[in-house]
């Protein structure tokens, strides 16, 4: 990863990885930011879909408070996808959320859900 | 004259939010080391008690204004109000530490004296 | 793996951060100056100034709304009335026209087509056709619609934008290893240490704020961005879900074919008033005037509470009698999104609050210009390295892009700003289109400046650019005083606070610029400078 140092003190050695500008860690990059854009909001739509569904309040309620909640989830799981070890692991991760967050949905969707 | 009344009523308020914000900063920015050193010379901390004693002094001195500033807009304006104070105490601190640094302290007593009277007299308007 | 969270956020930071900056810039610049829209509005109209704020009474100043209307809109469908207030004295009726015969009557009228009549309500006049101008509201539109293009393709844009600075902000929270020993900290003239001392302080004592605006920003369209949770529960039925959401009824009724008069409405201002315990209405719209099914809503005048969710009573429009609840409704969410749409547009905010809000909003504004400009500050010495070993010749194109547009971007955005309030005065106050010409100024001088930049990105244009921005701007008193508008010592002395209040934020700020164009001059060349390319 291209270091940008965090503290303010002369700059840290930069890490021994060649990797700075080769096709390779321009390719990760690039698979990140899909995961990350694409992958993280649907990840956020599928939650505010499925808490939606699930919240036992007020039909207007319950859309008010899972959207203002899927608004979190997206940067959270951006975050998530520049922070895992690696580009592989940024798109498994997402997968396995949207995933989770899908099967909660269908259940909620098969047995009603909340009033 | 009822609107001059509430008027002063409110800058009485207003400055000692004010007041009790920069006072309170200037006590928690002289409880850490670099500030410190910038008024007693480098390698300086202060003792323990003193350190003990800012902090406390500048914690106090925070939830003053948050006080003053509720007394102000009532409950939730009030946090917001505080929010906005404790920027514009925290900008004139940092400015007067970066370029007058040697009068930090008496900026400190000297709010915290503004402090008083404001709210005194905003206790008599 | 801590430290490489820390470094893997630090990065996402400066991506997140730099790429939609100049625009970030942009929406915060604007949405900033948007906190006092209608006093920049009112500034704007100088043919206005004369409505000095004679106090009237809310129930003089709705009979004369009424008459007006009844006299010019009788069989308009809906009326829209704004109570004079301290931010605005005048009192403004609108209404949508009537369709034209055989056309039909529920297509929706476009926006351009509604009347509108501004009066002063001590005396009734038509305030003399104040100019055409759009006012504060362009600023306060171009913070989230952006221009020249569909609002839809604008707020898509800035949402992204948006998306990524709660990104930025987020992940330089996790970046920021010394938040707390860091406070206070600001070591001027050294180069790139001073500026991010200066993006640190900018962002970490007003957080709290950038935390705040970003979110809600984003929360007052989020049924734009986010809309599976509406069609989830509501699937296609968003007219049901806005009107549950909002508390009102369904303003789509088709009317009635039965005339009726309307009821006085000074009564039901009245009764308002008496169940908000005293507080004055607002706006007032009345559907379907003079017809059977007619009905009139209020709503709370804005500034006494913090939510946007204002309470809001309907009343019979023939009849007189109120028709539903009388508080503001919803559960708690609902209520927990409309104190955040409230916090976000802050027209709750009395003086000393809104000072406070457009404080922060100027540190929101001081973030991203040392953001950015800290980019290319850290970026010149590696590019003077390797230009020393012989591997590049000049400078390189991202390096050059990034100064040209913070140059355009920031120095030509503050440049293009008063050009937008000196057309205003100088262009002939008359003809149609005067609002559109006033803004392409507007985006005239922008243009160029953002042109000039990226072609010489060096610090003699930045200190040419700021300096011409820093003297239009301290000019706008003298043109406000020249071109009839109320002069600092006609509005000090009238209470016309909302005028002299400009003049003197915009004096402030051009001292501001010029100051900074000075300083430039003076300035140290800091170490690490390419010779011949920017500065």
């Amino acid at each position: 990863m291209h270091s940008i140092p965090a503290d303010p003190l002369p700059p840290s050695p930069r890490k021994a990885r060649p990797r700075a500008a080769s096709p390779a860690y321009r390719a990760g990059v690039a698979a990140r930011a899909i995961a990350a854009i694409g992958g993280g909001y649907l990840l956020a739509a599928l939650s505010t879909r499925a808490l939606a569904l699930a919240l036992p309040l007020s039909p207007v309620d319950k859309v008010v408070a899972a959207t203002l909640t899927g608004l979190v989830v997206y940067p959270c799981a951006i975050m998530w996808c520049f922070a895992a070890a690696s580009a592989a692991r940024a798109w498994l991760g997402l997968a396995g959320a949207c995933a989770l967050v899908a099967i909660v949905l269908l259940l909620v969707r098969t047995f009603g859900g909340a009033a | 004259m009822n609107d001059l009344h509430t008027g002063l009523h409110t800058g009485c308020l207003a400055l000692a939010a004010l007041a009790a914000a920069i006072a309170g900063f200037a006590a928690l920015s002289l409880a850490m080391d670099r500030h410190w050193e910038q008024l007693h010379g480098r390698w300086s901390e202060p003792a323990i008690p003193a350190r003990q004693w800012l902090r406390a002094g500048g914690t106090l001195g925070l939830l003053a204004s948050l006080a003053a500033c509720i007394a102000l807009r009532g409950a939730g304006q009030g946090w917001v109000a505080w929010a906005g104070m404790l920027t514009l105490a925290g900008v004139s601190l940092a400015l007067t530490l970066s370029y007058a640094a040697r009068g930090v302290a008496r900026l400190g007593y000297g709010a915290a004296i503004a402090a008083f009277v404001a709210s005194a007299a905003a206790l008599v308007t | 793996m801590k430290e490489g969270f820390r470094q893997s956020m630090a990065w996402l930071h400066t991506w997140s951060g730099l790429l939609v900056g100049w625009i970030l810039f942009m929406v915060f610049a604007a949405g900033t100056a948007s906190y006092f829209r209608d006093e920049i509005t009112l500034w704007m109209k100088p043919e206005l100034h004369a409505a000095a704020p004679a106090r009237v009474s809310q129930a003089e100043a709705i009979d004369l709304a009424q008459k007006t209307l009844e006299q010019r809109a009788g069989s308009s469908r809906r009326w829209f009335i704004t109570m004079p207030s301290a931010r605005n004295p005048a009192l403004e009726a609108g209404w949508v026209p009537a369709p034209a015969r055989g056309a039909d009557p529920q297509a929706r009228p476009k926006r351009r087509t509604f009347g509108s009549i501004t009066l002063a309500p001590a005396t009734g006049k038509e305030l003399g056709k104040a100019r055409a101008t759009r006012g504060g509201d362009f600023f306060f539109r171009l913070h989230f619609d952006l221009h020249y293009m569909s609002a839809l393709w604008g707020r898509w844009i800035v949402g992204f934008c948006a998306m990524s600075m709660l990104v930025a902000i987020l992940s330089g929270i996790v970046t920021h290893k010394r938040i707390f020993k860091d406070f206070f900290t600001f070591r001027p003239a050294r180069g790139q240490r001073s500026w991010l001392d200066a993006h640190n302080l900018s962002a970490v004592l007003a957080l709290p704020y950038h935390l705040m605006i970003t979110y809600t920003g984003l929360v007052t369209l989020m049924f734009m961005y986010l809309p599976a949770g509406v069609q989830a529960v509501y699937h296609d039925r968003t007219d049901a879900f806005y009107a549950d959401l909002n508390g009102g009824p369904a303003a789509d009724a088709k009317p009635s074919p039965q005339l009726a008069p309307l009821a006085p409405l000074g009564p039901m201002l009245d009764e308002a008033s008496r169940i908000w315990h005293g507080a004055p209405v607002g706006r007032i719209t009345v559907n379907h005037p003079g017809r059977a099914n007619a009905s009139v809503n209020l709503v709370l005048q804005e500034g006494r509470d913090m939510t946007q969710h204002l309470p809001n009573l309907s009343f019979d429009g023939v009849t007189g009698k109120r028709m539903s609840g009388a508080g503001a409704e919803g559960g708690g969410a609902v209520q927990a999104r409309g104190v955040m749409y409230g916090l976000h547009v802050g027209r709750f905010a009395d003086p000393l609050l809104r000072a406070l809000f457009f404080l922060s909003g100027l540190a929101g504004c001081a973030m991203v210009a040392t953001g950015l400009l800290m980019w290319a500050v850290k970026e010149r010495p590696k590019h003077l390295k390797a230009r020393q070993d012989g591997k590049v010749a000049k400078v390189g194109l991202g390096l050059r892009l990034v100064d040209g547009l913070n140059l355009g971007g920031i120095a030509g955005l503050l440049l293009a700003m008063p050009v937008l309030f000196w057309a205003n005065r100088l262009l002939p106050s008359g003809g149609t289109g005067r609002a559109d010409l006033e803004i392409a100024c507007f985006f005239t001088a922008w243009g160029v400046a953002a042109l000039a930049g990226l072609a010489c990105p060096a610090r003699w244009m930045w200190r040419v650019q700021l300096a011409i921005g820093g003297l239009l701007f301290a000019a706008l008193p003298l043109l406000n005083a020249a071109t009839g508008g109320a002069g600092l010592a006609a509005s000090l002395k009238n209470g016309l606070w909302a005028v002299a209040g400009f003049d003197l934020v915009s004096l402030l700020l051009g001292m501001l610029l010029l100051y900074a164009a000075y300083r430039l001059g003076s300035r140290s060349v800091p170490r690490a400078r390419l010779a011949g390319s920017a500065a």
